[in-house]
């Protein structure tokens, strides 16, 4: 068990900057996912931990440890590949063994730990079985199996789930998430599904274009994005932006859209006054709009209405997200199946002021 | 008027047909002509190439026998063997290694190298047979097995073949390995070199058959009767045998069994390593 630090990292390939000037602190036993979307610097990062790659700037330690210049095999690190990386003329035993036999375990701690593994991840009866004979998910066990045979410091996971259907997917997440509970071990996730990094980070560091964006709880990410990337990264569907011009009237902020007025919650005045009468990004969940004709009786009120042409209909079952178009804005919405209409209707739908957030348009930072 | 969708199909099934019927009797017909010749006698060569040998096993036989002893083919297999297998393990030690180094392993100058390796497969043996003689007349090898053994392995095409099988293999395999503890070395050795196992098998047929069935440079080399290859030997034992094809056609046989035997073993891992490097790309 360990803690890891990156201090100003930076990684090039040629002109690129893949990993640009990134710290971290990553405390012991904590599960930490790396989120973004391709190309941003994550894996890249990943594979700078586990020494797969090397640092052309700055530090990384593993518990106080420099190890900018210790080779993976002494860093007590073990990772798991997105497409396995399973030996194909191994079974799944010597799969799993091969690495305590490297560093010459004794063969009954050896056959200990791989059966311990095994039972741990339901594979007792693959044992000896070659890869190729394995499904997806059963390689992908195989491949987690032979990370915790080692009782590795750190355990580095490089999009592990992103090759198995999406049932399965959601099992192994599970499964993974008990894992962690079990081991106690420091865990770092590489993934570019949001979903993945909500569910099982205990913190969520995300990236773009090889800059951390922010560092935080899946919550303080999803409540207190800090730019209007993080906002539109975290949560499914993605947070709608309208560009908006705020305006004065009566000493209450408006956020005027052209076809729709929002008025501005007093709390969130404050730091909003200074960009009165320009544009700004309003932002606003599709689960924190609201159909008004089935919508909760706080959120009855005329400054957060907005008149739209509903476009598209998608029914899950449980829920419905419904695209709707109003003036130049295209809204997304987050309905229970109580709201029944269908597309071209007009509907008047109330969003969620207190959950509303506001960008500036130029850098698109947080104003609230 | 176009023909229907069905009668297009059946035509062109038709003309693929014909072409592959073509090719096979393209190549089966020497193959023919010298398995009914070896079964024949001297009399019944003449008779015409496809006429039927009356009694097929048995003239076989004698003429295997009379060509093994009087033909000295047993010396020239012995010389063949003497020559090619070192020539097949020469090409497996120095391109496996090289192909791996020249796939995984970043160094200066690396590119460079590897154009000059593909500069030797290139380059046809005839464009460099003369210096190659004065090379080997100075090194003392002329009329030596050796000079005959370092100069038909397979260096170039092995390095080119070994390359683009280590190159095909998932760079998360090299990286899991150094994760799970291997030094660089051991990466190539208990991972990589089992991997490209087929490949090296495909290498050993082919550099087989070809040092099996080099012709020009033994004929370059080799001055001393004792020291001829099969395919050398084959050439004087026709001038010497002149009318004898049914003791020539036995001997052409026997000489090709070794690659038929090298290749039936390999097979499945041979087929293999041609198709895997083919899926990979």
């Amino acid at each position: 068990m360990a803690s890891v630090t990156l201090k100003n990292v930076v990684k090039r390939f040629g002109d690129v900057i893949a990993v640009n000037n990134v710290s971290l602190e990553i405390k012991d036993q904590e599960f930490v996912v790396l989120v973004g979307p391709s190309g941003c610097g994550k894996t890249t990062t990943l594979r700078m931990i586990a020494g797969l790659e090397e640092v052309d700037e700055g530090e990384i330690y593993i518990d106080d440890v420099l190890v900018n210049d210790v080779p993976p095999k002494d860093r007590d690190i073990a990772m798991v590949f997105q497409n396995y990386a399973l030996y194909p003329h191994m079974n799944v035993y010597d799969n799993m063994a091969f690495g305590l036999r490297l560093r010459k375990f004794p063969k009954d701690e050896i056959d200990r730990r791989v059966k311990e593994a095994a039972e741990i991840l339901g594979i007792q009866e693959l044992l000896y079985r070659k890869p190729k004979q394995l499904s997806g998910g059963q390689r992908q066990r195989v491949a987690v199996g032979r990370a915790i045979v080692r009782h590795p410091k750190v355990f580095l996971f490089d999009e592990p789930l992103s090759n198995l259907d999406a049932k399965l997917r959601v099992q192994m997440r599970a499964e993974l998430a008990k894992l962690h509970d079990r081991l106690k071990t420091t865990m770092i996730y590489v993934t570019h599904d949001q979903v993945e990094a909500m569910t099982l980070g205990d913190r969520i560091v995300v990236m773009r274009d090889g800059v951390v964006q922010q560092v935080g709880t899946p919550l303080e990410l999803y409540n207190k994005p800090i730019n209007k990337f993080v906002a539109g990264f975290i949560g499914t569907p993605s947070m709608n932006f309208l560009d908006v011009v705020l305006k004065k009237e009566n000493d209450t902020l408006i956020l005027d859209g052209g076809s729709f007025k929002i008025k501005v919650p007093a709390e969130y005045k404050a730091p909003l006054e200074p960009y009165v009468n320009k544009e700004v990004t309003f932002g606003i969940r599709p689960q924190d709009v609201y159909d008004l004709a089935v919508s909760k009786e706080m959120l009855r009120d005329d400054g957060n209405v907005i008149d739209a042409v509903v476009d598209v209909i998608e029914p899950l079952g449980s829920e419905q997200i419904i695209y709707l178009t109003s003036g130049p804005h295209t809204i997304v919405a987050v309905l229970d199946m109580q709201t029944h209409t269908e597309v071209g209707a007009s509907m008047k739908i109330v969003v969620d002021t207190s959950k509303m957030h506001v960008f500036d348009i130029n850098t698109e930072r947080a104003i609230i | 008027m176009m023909l229907p969708y069905k009668a297009r199909k059946n035509l062109y099934l038709v003309l693929v047909f014909a072409l592959l019927t073509l090719f096979l009797i393209y190549t089966a017909f020497p193959l023919v002509t010298i398995i009914l010749t070896a079964g024949k006698t001297n009399k019944e060569v003449f008779q015409g190439p496809f006429s039927r040998p009356a009694a097929f096993f048995e003239n076989f036989g004698r003429n295997a026998r009379n060509a093994w002893t009087t033909g000295r083919l047993g010396r020239y297999f012995a010389n063949s063997i003497i020559m090619t297998v070192p020539s097949v393990i020469i090409t497996l030690a120095l391109s496996i290694p090289a192909g791996y180094s020249l796939a995984r392993i970043s160094f200066p100058g690396r590119d460079v190298i590897f154009l000059l390796f593909l500069t030797g497969l290139i380059l046809p043996f005839q464009a460099i047979m003369i210096s190659l003689y004065f090379l080997m007349l100075r090194l003392g090898l002329l009329d030596t097995y050796w000079s005959v053994i370092f100069a038909s392995a397979g260096v170039p095409f092995g390095v080119f073949m070994m390359r683009s099988f280590f190159l095909g293999l998932p760079q998360e395999l090299v990286d899991a390995a150094r994760v799970d503890g291997c030094s660089e070395f051991q990466v190539f050795w208990k991972i990589m070199l089992p991997l490209v196992s087929p490949a090296a098998l495909s290498l050993t047929v082919f550099q087989f058959m070809w040092s099996w069935n080099s012709f020009l440079i033994p004929l370059l080399f080799i001055t001393s009767v004792d020291k001829r290859p099969v395919p050398l030997g084959l050439m004087f034992f026709q001038t010497q045998f002149t009318v004898q094809y049914n003791l020539i056609a036995a001997a052409v046989i026997l000489s090709s069994l070794p690659v038929i035997v090298v290749y039936l073993l390999f097979q499945s891992k041979f087929e293999q390593g041609i198709t895997l490097g083919a899926l990979k790309g």
